[in-house]
């Protein structure tokens, strides 16, 4: 399968220049400045199929997670350890551009970022889902869905699968004395042991020319000359992804930087806003 | 220093000393940069500074004569050829990927023809001149020594035979068929 | 994550195959490898042997995939279904090939100049002949010979090198065994004259601090790297030759 240059979104020039000239400016078209992400709304319990499910917004963004969970045979090499399994799909109702069909390129490096944020974060110890060492363990399939596209979506998708999987609880399993499964009771759960003062986030930034922003919107992203992501989880750095452009040694250290500060209130909201959730699906 | 290998990225100047030529740039801090792998040289009358590639890219260039095969003559305006291969001081140099010409209406002829297929066939192969900058290639058969110099009777698919001016005759079943035919060569 | 090691990474200083810290495997460079493609190298860090090929600037033969104001370009990162020290590889793309094909061909985007060749391809094929780490770093110190050897202009020559953690110390150029019991890794491509970063990706934890500390490393294993390639392709005009970096 080859990787191939993609043709970017054209943005009128007038909108171009007055969107380049504001951010010379420290303003961005719609109102921001530029260290500010977009208004976050998070709803969890959704999805009431799903064992956890949460639907963020962000802006004009609108992100769906679903967890799903099932007992496994955990791997030889981890045998007392479970598994996070995390895909992403944009959904063909995301943007007048979007194709249904298998995952691409760009759906799959964004599933793969989430997921290495989440498992080297400290937030969930995979020793917790092991059911029985070697034999039964839980393994949780995250399902990000991508229902409108306005930029940021790996912010969003990581906030949705952060918060859906706090939303997760674990039926409760009964086993025999020689650790085989008699029963699995979905209607006695246990909420997953977290650890939220990892709480796992990612931290996009995008270039204009010299600048760097923060939480672009799509417009944004199709004028931009470069992408980077820095997964953040406690104080430290768990994952990074340049994703397009050309980055000088001084960008990298203000971003890595600026990310770890820009975690430290993004942290503070979301975790203020699941002390009192709303549970309603409504876009 | 003239004459000297430089590969991408090597400094060859400052902009104080000279003008970027050909396969140089000038970066941010006023280095000039080549751009290819390539050989250094020196304009030190007019002060420019360009790299001779040591590579040719296996790009056509403007006026090189090719020969391609016709594939398809869409509304019998335009010609679809498949350059196979190109002119280099008389010898034929057959090209190592597909590469698409097209003739459009006005390069078809110098007087008005009423179709495309008036003036070719599809299979025939015909040498053409590179007008464009490609590809696709813009081609152009305004020019007696341009036109077909193959092709096959299209009743029963014996090779044609140059007769006078623009007629090619079958030597199987005596059809005639009229070409825009290329005065300096002809295969058949 | 659990993983334990077979043997240990990290003993007074040395690491499992005797390498101090910042001490990079030898590096061996060969262009003009293959006959058939426009440019070609084969590329060694240590038992990484990688194989890159480039075709091109040649017509698109998916016309809806060109660009009317530049080139495109199509890159592959594949690993052989030998390449692997455990069972063998399935040749199908897998995820991480495709991520890593994409974070590939987005390191080189910004040195490759495709503004030259509107309308055309330029085709860059990565093979994994044999793993041991690093793959995806060897891969772009290849492509990059093969583009410069394929006459393609460029900005720079892009060096790819790896940091890793193990044992808590910071560390360039992973094997398998460190890519795959250390604490985190994190590969770069760097356009070493120009100063700028085209690949980074991180996993497992880091502090700011070591993040500075593993960029700094990046540098000054791609200075060694850099210089070495020039000088490969360079030599290649004298005569074909295979060069070595201790």
């Amino acid at each position: 399968m080859l990787s191939v240059t993609q043709e970017r979104s054209v943005i009128p020039k007038l909108k171009q220049e007055v969107m380049k000239k504001m951010v010379e400016q420290g303003v961005r078209i719609d109102g921001r400045g530029l260290n500010d992400y977009r208004k976050l709304s998070i709803s969890v319990g959704v999805v009431k199929t799903a064992d956890g499910s949460s639907l963020v917004t962000l802006g004009n963004t609108k992100v769906i997670a679903g967890v799903k969970v099932e007992v496994g045979k955990p791997f030889e090499d981890t045998p007392d350890e479970g598994a996070l399994i995390v895909n992403l799909e944009i959904a063909p109702t995301a943007s007048p551009d979007v194709e249904p069909g298998p995952p691409d390129e760009n759906a799959i490096e964004i599933a793969r970022v989430v997921d290495r944020t989440i498992r080297h974060s400290g937030f969930l110890d995979f020793k917790t889902l092991s059911i029985v060492s070697g034999k039964h363990a839980w393994f949780l399939w995250v399902d990000v869905y991508v229902l409108n596209h306005d930029g940021n979506l790996v912010d969003a998708s990581t906030i949705a699968a952060v918060t859906a999987l706090m939303n997760t609880a674990l039926p409760k399993v009964e086993l025999d004395p020689s650790g085989n499964i008699i029963k699995i009771d979905k209607s006695s759960r246990a909420p997953l042991t977290l650890n939220t003062d990892k709480l796992p986030l990612t931290i996009t930034h995008i270039k204009m020319g010299n600048i760097l922003l923060i939480d672009p919107t799509r417009d944004e992203e199709d004028l931009s000359d470069g992408t980077y992501i820095v997964g953040v989880a406690g104080g430290n750095v768990v994952a990074i992804q340049k994703v397009m452009g050309a980055f000088t040694r001084d960008e990298i250290n203000y971003m890595i930087n600026n990310s770890t500060n820009q975690y430290a209130r993004l942290k503070d909201l979301i975790i203020n806003a699941m002390r009192n959730p709303s549970t309603e699906l409504k876009l | 220093m003239d004459g000297e290998v430089v590969a991408p990225g090597d400094v060859v100047g400052t902009a104080e000393e000279y003008l970027p030529g050909e396969n140089v740039e000038v970066d941010s801090e006023g280095k000039l940069r080549a751009q290819v792998m390539g050989i250094v040289i020196r304009d030190n009358k007019e002060h420019i500074i360009s790299i001779k590639p040591i590579k040719n890219n296996g790009l056509l260039k403007m006026n090189d004569i090719v020969y391609g095969k016709v594939v398809a003559l869409p509304n019998d305006r335009v010609i679809i050829v498949k350059i196979i291969s190109v002119d280099n001081n008389g010898n034929k140099v057959s090209l190592k990927d597909d590469v698409t010409g097209i003739i459009p209406p006005a390069q078809l002829f110098n007087g008005k023809a009423n179709s495309a297929g008036e003036l070719v066939g599809i299979g025939d192969i015909i040498r053409a001149r590179v007008i464009s900058r490609g590809p696709p290639y813009t081609l152009t058969l305004r020019d007696a020594q341009l036109g077909v110099v193959y092709a096959r009777c299209p009743r029963c698919g014996h090779v044609l035979r140059w007769r006078s001016g623009e007629l090619l005759q079958c030597p199987n079943c005596g059809a005639v068929v009229r070409r825009k035919v290329s005065l300096i060569e002809y295969w058949g | 994550m659990g993983k334990q090691p077979p043997v240990p990474l990290l003993i007074n200083g040395r690491r499992s195959d005797g390498r101090l810290p910042n001490e990079h495997r030898p590096v061996r460079m060969e262009v003009g490898v293959i006959n058939n493609a426009e440019g070609s190298a084969l590329v060694a860090y240590g038992n990484t042997v990688i194989l890159a090929a480039v075709y091109g600037p040649r017509e698109v033969p998916q016309k809806h995939l060109e660009l009317p104001d530049k080139a495109i370009l199509r890159v592959r990162y594949h690993m052989a279904p030998f390449s692997t020290s455990e069972g063998r590889k399935s040749p199908t793309p897998s995820r991480r090939e495709i991520e890593i094909s994409k974070v590939i061909r987005m390191a080189l985007e910004p040195v490759v100049i495709l503004e030259r060749f509107p309308r055309t391809t330029i085709d860059v094929y990565i093979e994994v002949l044999q793993a041991d780490g690093s793959t995806r770093v060897t891969g772009i110190t290849a492509a990059s010979l093969a583009l410069a050897d394929a006459g393609i202009p460029m900005r720079d020559l892009l060096v790819g090198v790896s940091i890793g953690k193990v044992s808590g110390t910071i560390v360039v150029d992973l094997n398998q065994l460190e890519d795959q019991y250390g604490e985190g890794d994190m590969p770069f491509a760097i356009m070493y004259g120009r100063g700028l970063i085209t690949l980074m990706q991180a996993d497992g934890e880091w502090t700011p601090g070591e993040i500075g500390q593993a960029i700094e490393m990046a540098f000054k294993a791609a200075e060694q790297i850099y210089r070495l390639q020039k000088d490969t392709l360079k030599s290649k005009y004298v005569e074909s030759s295979i060069s070595l970096l201790t």
